[in-house]
């Protein structure tokens, strides 16, 4: 099973209806992540940290998510500086760093941060069935959806069967070398998860048709409570400011 | 691979999420109801075995893309099921990103459709045709998802023209072992589960 740490919680973010927030990532999420203003991107920073507070989420998992995100950062800073043309900044002994190659990985990390925090505190916070059904409620296709959950469903199911499989290489001292052996043993167990996934999905196909599965479930209908309007008012007015700032 | 939040500017975006969309609705709309939970399933098999790391120099792993895999097993079906993959990648793991969904969408799925449409026929000859139908499908998929990477950056900012050549010689090495792995699935499958080869739509 997929561990969803961040959908566990008592906060007015865990609480509100998907949809709420839904409907908010789709405005801030995009206008802090195509904005080039650096007020816009240190507020949306702000906004995600000031979420990520509020959901009361546990700060250690948070950074381990942010580690990952930054991963890619660190390798845009060490090409990036010393590329590309224009005003120069300073003199690393013989390279030259210029302020185009300084400024891009800036606003990208601030803004990958950011959205990341964004994401945590608004997606993270319901699990994803929920999410699913939200974006049942917003007009997202049945098939779509179902995609989405039956695949989320299964993935802790194929990790553990692929886990079986490399556990059984393992004991049968299969080492990973750069050899043609090593890649056909890799070949063969992810053939293997794909023939032991596609005979599940066939028996789990089988067994949801014969409990009903007409190729659509129902929409859950919540109803709303406060955590709703309390979030759909901080949303609303985080977006408003973000405007405010842009056009300032 | 796959770009971050905030790499991506505005027109790339949404040009990205437009084809992604069209991707996406032609995937489903060839997807009878009988096939949807199976697919399913192959794309949580996707999601799992990108996560894994083959050796490829001393010290060195990198993690095979097997969109190419993904595009010869489901045909059209490979586009929703890798954006659903991408989705969960970005929700569970922070990897890639939710506002560049319909990019990495059409960095990862586009390959896969197009190599599906390019040796698909092939792929349905058993023998020799077959195997280098396999091998051409994965490396000319990681070939295709470095380039459409590159493109999308570079699309969005200048700058990142000094990163091309990086990323694509990163890519070089992908496409031989990628081409070599989705040969020997592939030989795997015909004679274990030959009914998976005939799943595209």
């Amino acid at each position: 099973m997929i561990e969803e740490k961040f959908a566990l919680g008592n906060s007015v973010f865990h609480k509100a209806d998907p949809v709420v927030k839904l409907v908010g990532a789709a405005c801030l999420l995009p206008f802090v992540a195509v904005n080039d203003d650096l007020k816009v991107i240190l507020m949306g920073l702000f906004f995600g940290i000031f979420f990520v507070l509020l959901a009361s989420l546990e700060l250690r998992h948070v950074l381990k998510h942010l580690v990952v995100v930054n991963i890619f950062m660190f390798f845009l800073w060490i090409v990036l500086p010393f590329s590309g043309s224009g005003e120069v900044l300073y003199y690393f002994g013989p390279l030259a760093v210029y302020k185009k190659g300084v400024e891009l990985p800036l606003l990208i990390t601030l803004k990958a941060n950011g959205v990341s925090l964004l994401i945590i505190s608004l997606l993270s916070t319901s699990s994803v069935q929920r999410l699913g059904n939200g974006l049942r409620q917003l007009g997202v296709s049945v098939q779509f959806t179902i995609l989405l959950l039956t695949t989320f469903r299964y993935l802790g199911v194929i990790m553990q069967e692929y886990g079986r499989l490399r556990r059984a290489a393992k004991l049968r001292r299969f080492k990973p070398g750069l050899s043609l052996h090593t890649y056909r043993t890799y070949a063969y167990l992810i053939a293997m998860t794909f023939v032991r996934s596609y005979e599940q999905g066939n028996r789990v196909n089988n067994a949801m048709i014969m409990r009903g599965f007409s190729g659509t479930f129902p929409i859950m209908d919540l109803p709303s409570k406060n955590s709703d309007y309390k979030v759909g008012t901080l949303l609303a007015l985080s977006f408003t400011i973000l405007i405010a700032v842009s056009i300032i | 691979m796959h770009i971050t939040e905030g790499v991506a500017s505005l027109p790339v975006l949404i040009g990205g999420g437009f084809i992604s969309a069209t991707g996406v609705a032609i995937g489903l709309s060839r997807l009878t109801q009988k096939k949807i939970i199976a697919t399913a399933l192959l794309a949580s098999s996707f999601f799992v075995t990108s996560l894994i790391h083959v050796p490829v120099a001393p010290a060195v792993s990198l993690h095979l893309l097997l969109n190419g895999l993904v595009g010869i097993i489901l045909g059209w079906a490979a586009f929703p099921a890798i954006v659903v993959a991408l989705l969960l990648s970005a929700l569970v793991m922070q990897h890639g990103g939710i506002t560049v969904l319909g990019v990495n969408g059409v960095v990862m799925g586009l390959p896969a459709v197009t190599v599906y449409l390019l040796f698909g026929n092939w792929l349905k000859i058993p023998g020799r045709k077959r195997k280098v139908a396999s091998f051409a499908a994965g490396s000319v998929a990681v070939l295709l998802t470095a380039i459409l990477l590159v493109l999308a950056m570079v699309l969005s900012d200048r700058t990142f023209l000094s990163m091309a050549p990086v990323i694509l010689l990163f890519h070089l090495p992908n496409m031989i072992i990628e081409g070599v792995v989705t040969m020997y699935v592939v030989g795997f499958m015909e004679k274990v589960q030959p009914e998976l080869l005939e799943q595209s739509v």
